[in-house]
């Protein structure tokens, strides 16, 4: 009995012994270098896009994909958000409105809905998948053709009858007709 | 004794590490050569203006008219699909600590009535393949093309796995899935996925809230969508052997097609 257990507590040990030599390691980890795509990095530029990278990474590749590109739509609206508000502050300037607070408001509302609504004809430009082990990484570069946001814009100043009146007659608003005339072309 | 084998094999399995093995280069060319014997049709699908094509697809049985029968049954509800078919749904993700994260999704494909019964009527059966544990059938509308016999895969890998195709008057979008356990059902979903994709480079409406503390921006979005797509089209199918990923490339037209946002 006596030898049973001091054979058994040896055992015991032994085994404890394996397992924690075996699942250490003094091996510093190995540095990989990461193979991403240049244009995520330098995003391409183009007068008539908006463009957005991102990446995203998951075991299913299906969810990797949609993330990175609900990451990358997320990165239009933005900048569409920034590309509006440009645009209101140069027609007020070009029309002299000021800070009337009417006119902000009005302009706060468009330019919410804008964002987000305006998404026609979003779409990949480029996409890279690579595996990281038992995950999927993947980079993705979305494109938003800027006459597509222009249009969907001038539709929201227009059902707005003081706002198209105030702002009909500044350059900027003829630009941005002339931007979504360029655009309905393109499409034809 | 017992004890003794329960204890070396914990602490044997406690060191086993979970990795993912390569594909070995043999198992590579397995599947290469498996490819190799799908019909060229099923890779780069025909088209033409006034014909739509569908493949249907099927587990092979023991009697052959089943997997046919099958194939083309599920063949009619997918070219039912691709001649009009309302999709809608939405789609969340969140940034975590370790990045932006997939959040859920619920999607819906709805057939205008009375497309499947019209499909019903008119369909033609192009060609039919039976290759090991799946069964293709391939159906149309409209005309029915001459198509060779030709068998072969395309090992190379194709520019539109990466990059759109930008051809004047279409849509295109890209669909993959990961494997599943009946590869009929890995086509079928990763032709849903380019669907969806289609559907949501059409038009799509996205909401983000964003938080910052600290230094940390957190945004939670979602995007939704509900339109009504027509005469969607499968171009090509490609199977990347190495990564073990189908990619299917799909298109719509957009003049004078129908295609539209559902209000």
């Amino acid at each position: 009995m006596k030898h049973k257990l001091t054979f058994l507590t040896s055992a015991f040990m032994l085994s404890s012994l394996i397992f924690i030599t075996s699942c250490s390691s003094t091996r510093a980890p190995k540095t990989t270098e990461i193979d991403v795509p240049i244009w995520f990095t330098n995003i391409p530029t183009d007068p008539n896009y908006l463009f957005s990278s991102a990446t995203a990474r998951s075991q299913d590749l299906q969810h990797a994909v949609n993330t990175a590109k609900e990451e990358a739509r997320v990165g239009i609206a933005r900048q569409m958000r920034v590309k509006i508000s440009g645009l209101f502050k140069r027609f007020r300037e070009e029309t002299g409105i000021g800070e009337d607070a009417e006119f902000l408001s009005m302009e706060t509302d468009v330019s919410k809905s804008v964002v987000s609504e305006t998404l026609v004809g979003c779409k990949t430009r480029t996409q890279k998948t690579l595996r990281e082990g038992t995950l999927y990484r993947i980079y993705v570069l979305m494109e938003l053709p800027i006459g597509a946001a222009s249009k969907e814009m001038l539709a929201k100043i227009k059902e707005n009858e003081r706002m198209y009146t105030r702002y009909r007659a500044s350059q900027g608003f003829k630009e941005l007709e002339e931007e979504v005339e360029k655009y309905e072309k393109i499409k034809k | 004794m017992f004890f003794i084998l329960f204890i070396f094999s914990l602490s044997t399995l406690s060191c086993y590490k979970a990795t993912v093995k390569p594909f070995s280069k043999h198992q590579k060319e397995e599947l290469i050569r498996r490819y190799s014997s799908y019909p060229k049709w099923f890779w780069q699908m025909p088209h033409s203006n006034n014909t739509l094509f569908a493949v249907g697809y099927a587990q092979t049985y023991f009697y052959r008219e089943s997997s046919i029968e099958e194939a083309t049954a599920n063949g009619i509800k997918i070219l039912a699909k691709y001649v009009s078919v309302r999709i809608q749904g939405e789609r969340g993700s969140k940034d975590t600590v370790l990045g932006p994260e997939f959040a859920g999704e619920d999607f819906k494909e709805e057939l205008e009535e009375g497309v499947l019964d019209s499909v019903k009527k008119n369909y033609k059966v192009v060609a039919t393949e039976t290759v090991g544990n799946i069964t293709l059938v391939l159906l149309c509308i409209g005309e029915v093309p001459a198509l060779s016999s030709e068998k072969g895969f395309n090992r190379e890998f194709p520019g539109w796995v990466s990059e759109l195709p930008q051809r004047h008057g279409f849509l295109y979008a890209v669909g993959q899935s990961d494997q599943q356990f009946h590869e009929e059902e890995t086509w079928q979903l990763a032709e849903y996925n380019a669907c969806l994709s289609l559907a949501l480079s059409f038009y799509s409406q996205l909401r983000s809230l964003g938080k910052k503390l600290d230094m940390n921006l957190n945004t939670a979005s979602a995007v939704k969508t509900d339109v009504v797509l027509k005469r969607i089209q499968v171009v090509e199918r490609w199977f990347d052997p190495e990564n073990r990923i189908p990619y299917v490339l799909v298109r719509v037209p957009l003049k004078d097609k129908g295609s539209k946002i559902y209000k």
